[in-house]
């Protein structure tokens, strides 16, 4: 369960102040697929970043599984991001010096799972994404739909409570958005809590609930007609 | 319960850092990763080698002064006294020393030694001549406490019946040695040559038997007879030596032994009692200290070269990679795993480097050096370099590689997470 209350995110840049996100307020229940929708600029990614604790608003406080993250030092957050966290970056972003299994590997290793356990589980991750025969490919050797399935196992593999996903389809052709998108929706099947930030208004649709965003405020919170 | 939660975090940090740094390492370009190496083996072998040669060139001073020169112990006459009168007493006390190995009697004067083949065009013309010290020796034991027979680059050493042989040190003539054009040499001197030598008022012929090179040059201007042939010719019946010269058995405390002869020999002071240490001329222990001072200056600046390659190679692979610095960070993996990274590959580049010039200079420059000295007026340089000077110098720049890995990677994992990843 995420609690955010009242979070307002201000950036300052030179003698100009933006407030990316005004005093928003919501709680996500487990298991939940949510989508964040909204413009450009609407404050949906800062938003994601406030949950996901890579940034740290300037007001308010987000609360997840009764914990106040505002009180976790940086070091805490790091630590409670790999027990409870997965994150999918909009630009894949995964590791180009390691290769598929390995960039699956790391969390479990630094969760201390040993070499070969982290190895098999990393597999399995991978066999989820449909890439089982990409397993010793380095990332220049993947394209963009195999990179954010790499992403994504690499998100999953840990058993994180939430899954966060930003723009995870931005850069993808249809074909690799929708086979992202299906891996969500069976994730989130079984019972995985997703929290997904898309300009896309059709794969909004496939979340659970969507929230849009409008200059730093939620414009509606209403379920999505779920597709099946 | 506290302590081991953070033994199991820096045991994570430790295998993860090795697991990134391992894979980074073995999938960098190997041109780049071989041309690190070679720079800090280049950092290595100048931090050695530079002060190592300039070491070399000391110790060669100082043990060529000792081996051919002083040994472990000299006796000396005290300044008011030409030789050593009571000789035959102090030999004894010499002989009864507890590390007694061996002892040379020398028997010194200035001399003259003519060249009369040299082409006169009147007979009233002087030969070519040179100024030498002619040391009178016993060749027995004299080779005993210096070994000088291993040093006869040309000849034989002297016999010890050979009462009109003269071993001539190599300063004494020009195919051997360049001296300024007030130091002269005889020149077409070898082997059966026959040469005057002229004492006071006294000459003999005697017959070059060989040519020493020992690389000390005070040996080397020497001449070498003798003592019996010699002591007629300075009227010294009295077996009164000039100087002794001691060898101690190896390991031996020549302190104690200096302090055993002053307390048990009666006319001690008659003699000035030296250890090979006291012996030394100043100038040599001046450029000693010189010497180790400006390799120690060398060595330092190749370790700040080093250090500042080391640091700018990890801070540019990890401000290149300060992205992915922030996804590791964003997907769990500690800040402290990630300079573990850094600081392993670091380590790695610097112990390579150690390695690979450790190896150059004990399987290569180190035996080359021993042929091929460097010559030097006054001596002959070779590489100093011990063992546990190679590990200090090793453990000082693998430290140095801990600091310059360390640092840079601890500058970009500090930087805010999200500003790495968005590379704001």
């Amino acid at each position: 369960m995420i609690t955010v209350k009242d979070i307002t995110r201000i950036f300052t840049i030179g003698d100009n102040t933006l407030t990316a996100l005004k005093k928003i307020s919501f709680a996500v229940p487990g298991g939940q697929f949510l989508a964040i929708t909204g413009m450009s600029g609407s404050g949906k990614s800062t938003l994601l970043y406030q949950l996901s604790l890579l940034d740290t608003p300037n007001q308010g406080v987000v609360t997840i599984d009764d914990i106040d993250t505002s009180k976790l030092t940086n070091e805490e957050k790091i630590s409670f991001r790999l027990k409870n966290l997965g994150y999918i970056f909009q630009d894949y972003a995964i590791l180009p010096m390691l290769t598929a299994k390995e960039n699956v590997m790391m969390p479990l290793l630094m969760h201390g799972i040993d070499e070969g356990v982290a190895q098999k589980r990393a597999i399995d991750a991978l066999m989820k994404v449909d890439l089982q025969d990409r397993l010793d490919n380095l990332p220049s050797q993947l394209s963009g739909g195999q990179q954010q399935r790499v992403s994504i196992a690499r998100a999953i593999v840990h058993n994180p409570k939430i899954l966060f996903a930003d723009e995870p389809t931005a850069n993808l052709d249809s074909e690799s958005s929708e086979k992202v998108l299906d891996i969500f929706l069976d994730l989130h099947r079984q019972g995985q809590t997703i929290i997904m930030v898309t300009h896309e208004s059709e794969y909004a649709k496939l979340a659970q609930r969507n929230i849009e965003l409008r200059d730093g405020k939620i414009a509606s919170d209403k379920p999505a007609k779920l597709k099946t | 319960m506290k302590i081991l939660d953070l033994f199991s975090k820096f045991q994570k940090d430790i295998f993860v850092g090795r697991f990134l740094a391992f894979r980074e390492l073995k999938r960098n370009n190997p041109w780049s990763t071989a041309l690190i190496i070679f720079v800090m083996s280049l950092t290595f072998l100048n931090m050695v080698l530079m002060g190592g040669i300039l070491t070399g060139l000391a110790d060669g001073m100082m043990n060529s002064f000792k081996t051919y020169y002083s040994s472990d112990i000299l006796i000396k006459p005290a300044t008011q006294y030409i030789s050593i009168s009571q000789s035959g007493m102090l030999n004894s006390v010499i002989k009864s020393l507890p590390s007694y190995k061996a002892s040379s009697s020398r028997y010194t004067t200035p001399a003259i030694l003519e060249n009369e083949n040299k082409v006169k065009i009147r007979n009233t013309e002087i030969g070519q001549r040179v100024s030498s010290t002619t040391v009178g020796i016993n060749p027995k034991d004299e080779d005993a406490v210096t070994g000088i027979s291993s040093e006869i680059i040309l000849g034989e050493y002297l016999k010890e019946y050979d009462t009109d042989g003269i071993i001539l040190g190599k300063s004494l003539l020009a195919e051997y040695s360049q001296g300024s054009s007030t130091e002269p040499r005889l020149k077409g001197v070898t082997i059966g040559s026959r040469l005057k030598l002229i004492i006071g008022n006294k000459d003999i012929d005697v017959f070059v038997r060989g040519i020493v090179d020992t690389g000390n040059s005070t040996v080397d201007s020497r001449a070498f007879m003798l003592e019996s042939t010699m002591r007629p010719l300075v009227n010294n019946y009295s077996l009164s030596a000039s100087e002794i010269a001691v060898l101690l058995n190896s390991g031996s405390n020549r302190e104690e032994a200096k302090g055993y002869i002053l307390n048990n020999f009666s006319y001690n002071t008659d003699v000035i009692v030296e250890t090979a240490e006291e012996t030394l001329p100043k100038a040599i222990s001046d450029m000693k200290k010189t010497f180790s001072m400006l390799g120690n200056i060398v060595g330092v600046i190749s370790l700040i070269v080093g250090a500042i390659t080391i640091f700018i190679v990890i801070f540019v692979n990890a401000i290149t990679r300060r992205k992915y610095i922030g996804i590791m960070k964003g997907i769990g993996i500690s800040a402290r795993a990630i300079e573990v990274s850094y600081v392993m590959q670091s380590l790695f580049y610097a112990l390579s480097g150690i390695l690979f010039s450790s190896l150059i200079i004990v399987w290569f420059l180190a035996p080359w050096f021993d042929i091929h000295p460097l010559k030097f007026p006054v001596t002959e340089g070779k590489l100093a370099v011990t063992t546990s000077g190679l590990v200090i110098r090793g453990l000082i720049l693998t430290l140095t590689a801990f600091i310059s890995g360390y640092v840079p990677a601890r500058m970009v994992t500090k930087q805010n997470t999200l500003d790495a990843i968005l590379g704001r």
